[in-house]
């Protein structure tokens, strides 16, 4: 069967003419069904804009999203709009991403209604009862009324959540879904996200910046696929990557990672870079976009082509020829 | 990272105290049209030179209120009623509370210097970094343009950035990260007895962001400044802390030495916290997170503040609620139930074991 | 259709919100008398009439008396009462201005917010018809237009003036629903697929309301002076007790030559001025009103 979701040389620049920036540069993604990925980088990498992509509200420069094998653009309108449900969106921020002029009962039911997911008004507020209860909003009766700035954060992203669950969705892009949420919350948040895709069938791309959140959601047959400055730069199984990555800017992240362990804080190697300062998306650097970076820098290599994604026996690829075979100890003995 | 780190500056420890800052029953309440915000509620705190104090807890637990607190940088709506600051140099004490504007002034900058969270906002836009430097400068009669420069050209050197590219650069052409550095580096141009920063790391990339860690760490290992981390990141303190407070609804629950804090929690929601908290290298760990939400900081619950998400709740702890006793060596916990605490961790590891 | 759980019946409900909103109006003191200063010149408009008729009997003998107790404000050059004009001259100034704000308001939201939202040719067609309207002078158009069609009705002048006064909102409408339109529950709401109609009314244009009443508010005030200026240079023929009206023939027949008369040119003067002041002050506490944060604090 074909991925859920495929991308296909997709680029995406932003601006005109000199101010033109590149912020996804020829980036190939397949997701199959039942599949999590999580897409990994710092900011400016271009993984929220690969999400929005995903979810169409914004569209490729160059090159295509199929949804089950389809090229979207080339849709019939019913496919389209099956399409348009099947694939949702959760944001970062949960203080912009409901409305502050709704209660929670009109987030939930209007689309419940608009689609045809409920035949009555009675009958919406019942599978809205119901929603709320999945996203563990209980007493349901305590959040039908709320406004948004009732609801604590974590509370917030929940109503998202089941928000985007009234259309039933088969795949959801999690944008950095629980990083602006309170510690002792994100753990619940994760395993609800994680219900979900046993329970409902959900496919997950997840975004974040964070590694230990990545690694967490991912770990059981889960990818990581890694971005720098608009390219893919590792991708493989996640406790592949975690145990052992080889690009070098994998393997940056993973040592600088502050660890909430003193020991572990302590035993960490630290990987000397050769520059801190991230390029400018104007000026992208020819060749591997991390060679003014890379300790492993070769001169006339590095500099001058840019690495192709390549496959590696311990699974997953990576874009990187100098190093793709290399293993280093991230811990000190 | 090959920029010269050749510094010729040292911090000055010869006017430290031994404690340089006490905190006495210190509360901070917000008037609110709803009520009556208590942000932080009887702090008890003495600050040791030399040392690092991470103050870590979630949103609404006060920590941010109680940094600026100190540095008497709060809205107006606050007020610290009652409490008292005592602030030690040379052999004398300074009642932080009761300082004038101008003394105030000079408090903030040679005592007691606060970082902020955002980088962005505590720099003026139109302004170069070199005209914000020399204006703090002569804000404190430091008149000698030389002086300062050569001072902040070897503090920006301190803080790993290229200080001829930075000195004439307005904010806007600096990264997020070498926003902080600078500021950083600006904080110590008067070389405060006392840092304060607050989320030094929050929102920053994960490579920036050890960057500022091994920066502090040197302030720390090599500079002995004393400092106090607020953060609601627990890694900022495994990473930098001596000591660490944990802070739930404006109260410190827990206090010890960071491996004391990391490996024998005492107080339930210090060993929520570490069971929330995911690392990246070792194996895999399950998680699990605290239940509920942070309270309501108008209508605190009766007892323990604690004790509606607290497994270890008992009837004593909705009428009653605990002081900090003590628990070992310099470490305290405010909890009737440290013992569950204790033998929870003995049964089921301080981290949960993969069902 | 069943009633929904737990939510009381819509009278209630309305009820409630009423008593919600004249709370929220209180908050700030100089809107809230505003908002009493705007509701007692309205009632004394609408319902003063019934109690104090024009007094339309010339009285030679009565001309440019100065305030007394059966002339309260003094009388005009035929020896009427002035509040009884007063009194009467309200109505058709505050229908003409609520008529015209109502009419720019809402095509200014309309297709302010459509064409920031949907874009591309629409927004482009759109702009350019804004930018053609706000380039015409106005005062001259309605001069050249009344010279043709005999602008006699209040309500044809309301909705000609309505539709001459939406552009400047209409531009600042749309860059509001702009940024709005980047914000992330809106682009949630085009995931969800709830439809333009749907993201643009009850989406878009409900976190626009403080701003989109507050410019009502003001399109009202600007109509006043709109209209109280055609009237007073005289090419608006409309007759019959207005404030415009008063100011114009107080400016024809003379009345500023004459010391005794100046309560006759100024009572229509500071009646408008008060509606006004009252009008603008009041926008302050509208604000409060419509910000859902202080609405469902209660």
């Amino acid at each position: 069967m074909a991925p859920i979701i495929e991308l296909q040389n997709v680029s995406r620049f932003f601006g005109k003419n000199k101010e033109e920036v590149t912020a996804v540069d020829d980036i190939s993604l397949a997701i199959e069904h039942g599949e999590i990925v999580c897409l990994v980088g710092e900011s400016g990498c271009g993984k929220s804009t690969t999400g929005r992509m995903v979810v169409d509200l914004l569209k490729p420069s160059q090159g295509k999203l199929l949804y089950r094998g389809q090229d979207v653009r080339q849709m019939s309108r019913s496919d389209y709009t099956a399409y348009r449900r099947a694939v949702q969106i959760i944001h970062q921020d949960p203080y912009a991403s409901l409305n502050p002029t709704q209660t929670v009962r009109q987030m939930i039911t209007v689309p419940l209604l608009r689609h045809k997911k409920a035949t009555s008004n009675a009958d919406a507020e019942r599978r809205a009862a119901e929603l709320l209860e999945i996203v563990d909003l209980t007493p349901v009766s305590d959040f039908l009324n709320k406004y948004p700035h009732q609801l604590s954060g974590g509370q917030r992203q929940r109503v998202s959540v089941a928000r985007a669950l009234t259309v039933e969705p088969k795949f959801i892009v999690a944008d950095e879904a629980v990083s602006m949420v309170d510690v002792s919350i994100r753990v619940s948040l994760l395993n609800m996200l994680s219900r979900l895709k046993s329970e409902f069938d959900v496919t997950f791309l997840f975004i974040t910046h964070d590694l230990a959140l990545a690694k967490y959601f991912s770990w059981e047959g889960g990818r990581i696929t890694v971005m720098y400055l608009g390219r893919i730069v590792e991708e493989g199984p996640t406790s592949r990557v975690i145990a052992d990555p080889r690009h070098p800017y994998t393997q940056a992240l993973l040592a600088a990672v502050p660890e909430a362990d003193p020991e572990l804080a302590h035993k960490k190697r630290h990987m000397e870079l050769r520059s801190a300062e991230i390029p400018s998306l104007l000026a992208l650097p020819n060749g591997c976009t991390f060679h003014p970076r890379c300790p492993y820098f070769v001169p006339g290599e590095c500099d001058v082509n840019v690495p192709r994604l390549e496959r590696i026996p311990e699974g997953g690829s990576v874009a990187c020829p100098v190093r793709k075979s290399e293993t280093i100890e991230l811990l000190a003995a | 990272m090959t920029v010269n780190t050749q510094i010729n500056w040292k911090h000055d420890t010869s006017r430290t105290a031994e404690i340089p800052l006490t905190l006495r029953n210190v509360y901070i309440n917000y008037h609110t049209r709803k009520g009556n915000v208590q942000a932080v509620r009887g702090i008890d705190l003495d600050l040791y030179s030399g040392e690092s104090l991470a103050l870590i807890g979630e949103s609404g637990s006060g920590k941010t209120t109680l940094g600026l607190g100190v540095v008497r940088l709060l809205a107006d709506t606050a007020s610290v009623e009652p409490g008292e600051i005592i602030y030690r140099r040379n052999g004398e004490e300074v009642d932080v509370l009761g300082l004038k504007s101008g003394p105030l002034r000079e408090f903030r900058w040679r005592d007691c210097a606060m970082v902020f969270q955002s980088a962005l906002n505590a720099f003026n836009p139109v302004l170069k970094i070199w005209d914000q430097v020399l204006d703090t400068a002569k804000a404190h009669n430091w008149n000698d343009r030389k002086a300062v420069r050569a001072r902040f050209l070897d503090l920006l050197r301190f803080v790993q950035l290229d200080p001829d590219r930075v000195i004439d650069s307005y904010p806007h052409e600096l990264s997020g990260g070498m926003r902080q550095r600078t500021l950083l580096a600006i904080s110590l141009l008067l070389d405060p007895q006392i840092l304060i920063l607050d989320e030094p790391t929050t929102a920053l990339d994960i490579l920036t962001q050890r960057t500022i860690i091994d920066l502090l760490r040197k302030l720390k290992e090599e500079q002995h400044f004393t400092m106090i981390f607020i953060s609601h990141d627990l890694a900022i303190a495994a990473e930098l802390a001596d000591r660490v407070a944990t802070m739930y609804a404006g109260q410190i629950v827990e206090l010890g030495p960071v491996r004391n804090i990391f490996y024998k929690p005492r107080h339930p929601y210090t060993l929520g916290l570490i069971r929330a908290v995911p690392t990246v290298t070792g194996g895999f760990e399950a998680l699990s997170s605290i239940p509920g939400s942070p309270p309501d900081l108008i209508n605190l619950p009766t007892g323990c503040k604690f004790h509606p998400r607290c497994p270890y709740a008992t009837e004593r702890c909705e009428k009653e609620e605990p002081g900090l006793v003590k628990v070992g060596d310099k470490h305290e916990a405010a909890c009737w139930h440290t013992d569950a605490v204790e033998a929870d961790i003995a049964a089921n590891g301080l981290r949960l074991r993969k069902k | 259709m069943t009633t929904q759980i737990s939510s009381p019946n819509l009278a209630v409900k309305i009820l409630r919100s009423i008593g919600t909103s004249l709370r929220l109006l209180t908050y700030n003191r100089v809107g809230f008398i505003g908002f009493l200063a705007v509701v007692a010149i309205v009632l004394i408009s609408y319902l003063g009439p019934l109690v104090i008729p024009l007094d339309t009997k010339t009285k030679i003998d009565q001309i440019y008396q100065t305030p007394s107790a059966s002339h309260i404000l003094g009388t005009d050059h035929q020896g009427r009462d002035i509040w009884s004009q007063i009194v009467n001259g309200g109505k058709d100034v505050i229908y003409v201005a609520f008529l015209a704000a109502l009419i720019s308001t809402i095509i200014a939201v309309s297709f302010g917010t459509l064409s920031a939202f949907v874009g591309g040719w629409i927004d482009n067609l759109i702009m350019s018809l804004t930018d053609i309207i706000l380039t015409i002078p106005q005062f001259p158009l309605l001069a050249v237009l009344a010279a043709f069609v005999s602008l006699n009705s209040l309500t044809f002048l309301g909705v000609l003036m309505g539709l001459l006064n939406w552009p400047a909102l209409l531009r600042a409408i749309r860059s509001q629903a702009l940024s709005l339109k980047q914000r992330d529950f809106i682009e949630a709401a085009r995931a969800l697929d709830l439809g333009t109609w749907h993201i643009v009314f009850r989406e878009m244009v409900p976190n626009m309301m403080p701003y989109i009443i507050v410019s009502f508010t003001l399109g009202m005030t600007s109509a006043v002076y709109q209209q109280a200026g055609l009237v007073f240079l005289g090419l608006v023929p409309i007759s019959g007790g207005n404030w415009s009206v008063m100011i114009q023939l107080a400016w024809v027949r003379g009345a500023i030559f004459f010391k005794d008369s100046v309560w006759y040119i100024m009572a229509p003067i500071l009646a408008i001025a008060l509606f006004q002041l009252a009008l603008i002050t009041m926008t302050r506490s509208l604000e409060l009103v419509f910000n859902p944060r202080l609405r469902s604090n209660e």
